[in-house]
C-alpha cells in the first residue's frame, strides 16, 4: 500500500501556518487522494492508471499550497521565487507568523501570562532601577570627552594617616608640570565657598579655585565670553570669574555676563564667561569657577605637604596610566634627596605619589554598595525566574500531549521549539516593557523620598545603556523560558504521551529532578539575599546605637564666612566672633554655644601631624597624625563632651598667646599610656621643615583630656591617632561652624540664630543649618538607601520563593493524586499524607537552606566593608535568615499538603 | 484547474455554488462532494483534489461550512463537511444570482427574435 501522507508532504511546499492546521491539511488530501486510488482500483483500474489519475489530481503542487494558504486565515505564503531563493526572507517571515500564534496561544493562558509578565515585571525593574544608578554613577561619573584618560594624582603618606588621599600640594602641581611627560594637560583645582548677593540677599554660593588649564584639560568651551587665559592664573591678574549657566541666568536673565562685576565674599570679580549648561565637574555643583593662582611661598618647599587642592592630568594619546606611576616614582625620588632632613621621615610615614583614573576616585564610595546591590538585583532575577521556569515546566507537560499530537501530526521539531522560544520571548519582551517603566518609576521614586544617597550627587536617568540593558535582559529571560518551556519537548515520544494520558515515566522524572534543583537554587538565592539584607539592617542598627561622644539631641549646627574685606585683621574676626557668641547664648532656650572649624557628623575635617616633647618613636615609626579642631571656650559645655582630666578651656585661654592644647583620650593613650598628660607639652609642624625641635619650635602644653567622640562619621572610619584642639582666639579663622545647645524647639532655635546674626551683619549669610540628629540622618543616607534597597530585594526574594515552593508542592500534590488516593485507601491517615508532603518540602527547603549557607560564607569577604559591628558570617543573623525562610517555606508547604490530605480516594481513583 | 485564466474566474465564482449545493442534503466528506459534482454535472464539471480543498477552507474560513473529523468503525477517519445556518443563507442567495445571471445570458446572447 502506497503513503499518501508520505505523497502529500514531500510534494507539498512548506505552508508556514500553525503545524497542526497543515498536518490536518495533509491528511486530508492523503485520505482523498487514497480514497480515490482505491475506488480506481475497485473499478477495474490498473495499479499505473490509478497512480497516474492520483498525480493528475494535483497538477501544480505550487500553486495547491499556494491557494490553500490563501484560503487558510494564519497566513500567507511568500511568493514563490522569494521562497525558493531567500532563506532569510522565509525565517523572518516564519518569526513573524510563530509571533502571531505565540500570541494567540499567549492569549489562550491569561493566568499563566498574566502571573509570568508580573514576577517577570517585578524583578526587571529592580534590575532597571539598579542598572540605571550603576550605569550613570560608576560608568559614567564624568560627563566630559574622554573622561577615562583623566588621571587624579595624590601624595600619600599611609602611616600617617591610613585613609587613602585624594590631594596635593602646590609644589607638587608644578613639579609634575615639569615632569610628568606622559601627560598632555594638567590642572589643580579647589572646591570654594563664597557670599554672593543675589537680589539683595547674601547666599552662599558654591564654587571651584582652578588653574586656567582645567578647562582645556576637560575640554570644555565657553557659551559666552571666553575661558581664563593662562596669566589670569597668575597674582594680581585672578580678579576674574566664571559663570555656571544657571547662575549667569539667575543673576542677569538673558542679557550678557561678559564684563559685568560680581562680588564674591565682598571682593569684586569681573565675569568673563558662562560655561555650558550640562557643564558638570566636580560634587556640589560649582556655581562659579576662579583662577588659582599662587604666591612665591605657595610654590615653595614650604607649601609642600601642605596637601588640599587636587592635581589632575590628562593623558596624551600614546602614554598609560602606568608610565605616568613610573614618572611619578621617578619625581618622589627627586623630591626625597631634594629634602635629605625629611627623608628618613617621609620614607617612615610611607611617602609616595599616586596615580588613579579619577572616575575610579569618584565613585570608589559608591562602587562597593552598588555592585552589591546590583548582584542582589540578578539575585532576585535569578529567583524570579526560578518560579517562571518552574511555571513553564509545568506548563510545558500540560502542553506535552498537545505537542506529542503536531509532532504526530508531522509538524516539525524545530517548528514546536521555535514557537515555544517566540513565546517565551513575547512573554520577555511584554514584561521588558513593563519592567522598564516602572523601574525607572521605582528609581525616580526612590530619589523622591531622598534615598537617592547612592548616586553621589551624580544625577542617574535612563538613558540609551539603560533601555539596551532592560531589552538585554528581557530577551534573556525570554529566551530561558522558552528553553525551558521546551524541555518536556525533549522527553516527548509522542506514543507514549498519548497513550499514557501525560503520565510518561522518564519526562516527569526528569521535569521533577528539574523543578527540585530549581527551587533549590531558589531558596539558596534567597537566603544568600536576605543574609546580605540581614546584616545590612544589624549594621544600620549599631550604627543608630553609636554614641558619637557627644549628645546629639538638641544640637543645632550652622555654618558662615566672616569676609576678609569687612573684617580685615585677625582681632576683627576674634571681636566678631565673640559677639556673635555672646547674642547667641542670649537667645531664649539656647544653653550654650560655639564656634568650632570642625561641625563633628558633616565628613568633613581637617588633620594634620602632632608631636609629644620627649616622646621617642620605635625605628621606623612614623609621624603620626589626629584629627585637627579649633574651638572656642564652651564648645564641650555645649557638645555635651566628657572631660577625664584637667579642665576645658575658659576665659583665661583667650589670651591669643596662650600655648594651650586640649587632647582625647585616644591621643593621650597614644603618647602616654600610663602617664598624666596633664602639663605634658606638645607642637604641631606647620610644615614639613618645622617637623624637628628648634628654638623655634612653638610647644603647646596640655591642659586638659576629653572623651573620644566621632567626628568625620558614626563609624569611626577616619583611622586617625586620636583628635586633638587648639583654643580658637589663639588661631583665628573666617569660616567658622557653629554649635548651639537648645532646649526648645530647632527650627525655633535656627529662626532666632537667624536673626541675631542679621542684627550684628546683614551681610553675613549663615548656611548649610541643620540639627545634629539631620547630620546624622544624612551621614546615613548612603546605608540607608542600601540597606532599603537591599530589604526591598530581600523581601521580593522571601515572596517569589514561598510563590515558588507552593506551586511546586501544589502540583506535585496535583499530580500525585492518585497515589495518595490509594495511600489514604490502603488506610493512611491525614496526618500522614501531611507529614509526606512536609517532608517533601522540608528536604528541599533544607537542601537549600544549606546550599545558601554555604554560599553565604564563600561570599562573606565581599560585604565585609559595607558592615558595622556585625561579623559576615554572623551566626545569629544567619540562623535568624534561615528559621525565617524556613517559616515562610514551611507554610509555602502546608497549603497543598493540607489539600493532599483531605483528598477523597474515590474521586481520586476514579480521576481518570 | 486548467491555466486558463478566464476559465479560471469562470469555475471560481460558481466553484463555491456547486460545492454549496452538494451539502444541501447532508454532511458528505471532501471525496463525496468531488464524486457528486462530477456525476450530477454529467462528467461536465469535475473538480480535482487541487481545486476542491482550497475552496472547501474558503467556505470553511468564510464560515459557510463546518468540518469534523469523523471516524467510523472498520472506515478511515475522514472530514466531513456540512452547512452553516450562514451557508444556507448563502446557497438560496447564490441560487437566484445565478439563474437571474443566467437568464439575462440566456437572453442577451440568444438569437435574436426582434
Amino acid at each position: 500500500m502506497r503513503d499518501f501522507r508520505a505523497h502529500v508532504r514531500q510534494h507539498l511546499p512548506a505552508l508556514n501556518i500553525s503545524a497542526v492546521r497543515e498536518a490536518k491539511i495533509v491528511e486530508e488530501l492523503a485520505v482523498q487522494l487514497e480514497e480515490l486510488y482505491v475506488r480506481l482500483q475497485q473499478d477495474g483500474a490498473t495499479e499505473e492508471a490509478a497512480w497516474s489519475e492520483v498525480e493528475r489530481q494535483v497538477p501544480s503542487w505550487q500553486e495547491l499550497a499556494r491557494d490553500l494558504v490563501a484560503s487558510t486565515p494564519q497566513g500567507c505564503l511568500p511568493p514563490e521565487a522569494e521562497h525558493r531563493s531567500s532563506r532569510r526572507r522565509l525565517l523572518t517571515f516564519g518569526l513573524l507568523h510563530d509571533t502571531k500564534i505565540g500570541l494567540r496561544v499567549l492569549w489562550k493562558e491569561r493566568t499563566f501570562v498574566t502571573v509570568s509578565v508580573l514576577t517577570l515585571a517585578v524583578c526587571v525593574s529592580v534590575n532597571v532601577a539598579i542598572f540605571t544608578l550603576v550605569n550613570s554613577v560608576l560608568f559614567h561619573p564624568l560627563r566630559v570627552p574622554e573622561p577615562d584618560r583623566i588621571v587624579l594624582m595624590a601624595s600619600q603618606f599611609p602611616k600617617i594617616n591610613p585613609n587613602v588621599s585624594i590631594n596635593s600640594s602646590p609644589p607638587d602641581y608644578f613639579d609634575r608640570l615639569r615632569s610628568i611627560t606622559a601627560l598632555e594637560e594638567q590642572a589643580m583645582y579647589n572646591f570654594t565657598g563664597q557670599t554672593l548677593e543675589i537680589a539683595g540677599v547674601h547666599e552662599r554660593v558654591a564654587g571651584m579655585i582652578a588653574t586656567p588649564s582645567l578647562f582645556r584639560l576637560l575640554r570644555v568651551s565657553a557659551v559666552q565670553g571666553r575661558l581664563f587665559d593662562d596669566s589670569e592664573g597668575e597674582i594680581g591678574h585672578e580678579a576674574k570669574v566664571l559663570l555656571s549657566y544657571g547662575l549667569w541666568q539667575e543673576l542677569y536673565g538673558d542679557e550678557t555676563a561678559v564684563g559685568k562685576e560680581i562680588r564674591l565674599s565682598g571682593r569684586s570679580y569681573t565675569v568673563v564667561g558662562v560655561l555650558p549648561r550640562d557643564f558638570a565637574f566636580g560634587r556640589g555643583q560649582p556655581r562659579f569657577w576662579l583662577p588659582m593662582a599662587f604666591t612665591d611661598q605657595q610654590k615653595s618647599d614650604e607649601g609642600r605637604f601642605n596637601n588640599g587642592p587636587f592635581s589632575i592630568g590628562r593623558l596624551r594619546k600614546d602614554a598609560t596610566l602606568e608610565q605616568v606611576r613610573q614618572q611619578l616614582k621617578a619625581l618622589d625620588g627627586v623630591i626625597l634627596e631634594s629634602l635629605p632632613a625629611l627623608k628618613p621621615m617621609l620614607l617612615n610615614a610611607g611617602f609616595q605619589t599616586t596615580a588613579e583614573p579619577l572616575a575610579d576616585i569618584m565613585v570608589r564610595d559608591f562602587k562597593e554598595p552598588l555592585y552589591l546591590l546590583w548582584a542582589g538585583a540578578t539575585l532576585v532575577l535569578l529567583i524570579g525566574g526560578v518560579n517562571l521556569c518552574n511555571l513553564s515546566l509545568v506548563r510545558g507537560r500540560v502542553r506535552a500531549k498537545e505537542m506529542a499530537t503536531q509532532l504526530a501530526l508531522g509538524a516539525g521539531w524545530w517548528r514546536l521549539f521555535r514557537q515555544l522560544l517566540v513565546q517565551g520571548l513575547v512573554l520577555g519582551v511584554g514584561a521588558g516593557i513593563v519592567g522598564f517603566l516602572t523601574g525607572t518609576a521605582l528609581l525616580s521614586g526612590l530619589q523622591a523620598i531622598g534615598l537617592s544617597g547612592l548616586s553621589g550627587g551624580i544625577t542617574a536617568s535612563a538613558d540609551i545603556p539603560v533601555v539596551v540593558f532592560s531589552f538585554g535582559v528581557s530577551v534573556l529571560c525570554g529566551l530561558a523560558i522558552g528553553l525551558v518551556s521546551a524541555v518536556p519537548l525533549l522527553g516527548v515520544h509522542f506514543g507514549t504521551v498519548l497513550h499514557d494520558g501525560g503520565r510518561t515515566k522518564t519526562s516527569g522524572r526528569r521535569a521533577r529532578v528539574a523543578r527540585s534543583g530549581l527551587i533549590i537554587a531558589q531558596i539558596a538565592f534567597a537566603f544568600a539575599l536576605l543574609t546580605g539584607a540581614g546584616l545590612l539592617l544589624v549594621s544600620f542598627r549599631n550604627l543608630l546605637a553609636v554614641d558619637p561622644g557627644f549628645k546629639r539631641e538638641g544640637l543645632v549646627t550652622a555654618f558662615l564666612s566672616i569676609p576678609r574685606t569687612a573684617y580685615p585683621t585677625d582681632s576683627d574676626v576674634r571681636v566678631f566672633t565673640a559677639r556673635m557668641l555672646e547674642s547667641l547664648r542670649r537667645i531664649p532656650g539656647v544653653s550654650n554655644a560655639a564656634a568650632t572649624s570642625t561641625v563633628p557628623l558633616t565628613g568633613n575635617y581637617s588633620s594634620g601631624p602632632i608631636l609629644a616633647e620627649g616622646y621617642v618613636p620605635k625605628a621606623g615609626e612614623s609621624v603620626i597624625s589626629g584629627i585637627r579642631m579649633v574651638i572656642t571656650p564652651g564648645y564641650f559645655e555645649t557638645m555635651g563632651i566628657g572631660l577625664r582630666r584637667g579642665r576645658f578651656y575658659g576665659a583665661q585661654d583667650s589670651d591669643s598667646n596662650a600655648s594651650v592644647i586640649v587632647i582625647d583620650e585616644k591621643l593621650a593613650r597614644r603618647f602616654w599610656p600610663n602617664e598624666d598628660p596633664i602639663g605634658k607639652r606638645m607642637f604641631r609642624p606647620a610644615n614639613a621643615r618645622e617637623i624637628f625641635v628648634d628654638s623655634n619650635t612653638r610647644w603647646q602644653t596640655v591642659i586638659g583630656v576629653v572623651e573620644e567622640t566621632r567626628v568625620r562619621d558614626l563609624q569611626q572610619s577616619d583611622g586617625l591617632a586620636g583628635t586633638y584642639y587648639l583654643p580658637y582666639w589663639m588661631n583665628p579663622f573666617r569660616d567658622i561652624g557653629l554649635v548651639a545647645r537648645t532646649e526648645a524647639d530647632a527650627a525655633a532655635t535656627i529662626r532666632s540664630v537667624r536673626a541675631e546674626l542679621a542684627q550684628i551683619d546683614a551681610g553675613i549669610p549663615i548656611f548649610d543649618v541643620r540639627s545634629m540628629d539631620e547630620r546624622a540622618d544624612l551621614l546615613l543616607v548612603p546605608r540607608k538607601s542600601a540597606l532599603s534597597l537591599a530589604v526591598l530585594f530581600g523581601s521580593v526574594a522571601l515572596f517569589l520563593s514561598a510563590v515558588g515552593i507552593y506551586g511546586v508542592l501544589g502540583y506535585l500534590v496535583a499530580q500525585r493524586t492518585r497515589e495518595i488516593g490509594i495511600r489514604i485507601a490502603l488506610g493512611s491517615t491525614a496526618q500522614g499524607i501531611l507529614k509526606l508532603i512536609v517532608r517533601e518540602g522540608l528536604l528541599l527547603i533544607g537542601v537549600g537552606i544549606a546550599c545558601g549557607l554555604l554560599g553565604a560564607l564563600a561570599l562573606r569577604r565581599l560585604l565585609v566593608t559595607q558592615l558595622y559591628g556585625v561579623g559576615p558570617s554572623d551566626p545569629l543573623v544567619l540562623s535568624l535568615v534561615a528559621l525565617l525562610l524556613g517559616v515562610i517555606a514551611l507554610i509555602a508547604c502546608w497549603f497543598p499538603a493540607h489539600r493532599a490530605s483531605r483528598v477523597n480516594p474515590v474521586t481520586a481513583l476514579n480521576w481518570e | 484547474m486548467q491555466s486558463n485564466s478566464d476559465e479560471n474566474s469562470l469555475k471560481k465564482g460558481t466553484a463555491e455554488l456547486l460545492v454549496l449545493a452538494q451539502l444541501e442534503q447532508g454532511p458528505r466528506h471532501g471525496y463525496e462532494i468531488a464524486l457528486r459534482i462530477e456525476s450530477r454535472s454529467g462528467g461536465l464539471v469535475s473538480f480535482n483534489v487541487a481545486s476542491l480543498y482550497p475552496i472547501l477552507y474558503r467556505l470553511e474560513e468564510r464560515g459557510l461550512i463546518s468540518g469534523l473529523w469523523v471516524e467510523k468503525a472498520g472506515q478511515r477517519r475522514r472530514r466531513f463537511y456540512k452547512l452553516t445556518a450562514a451557508g444556507r443563507k448563502m446557497l438560496a442567495q447564490q441560487r437566484e444570482t445565478w439563474s437571474a445571471f443566467m437568464t439575462a445570458v440566456q437572453r442577451a446572447a440568444g438569437p435574436d427574435y426582434a
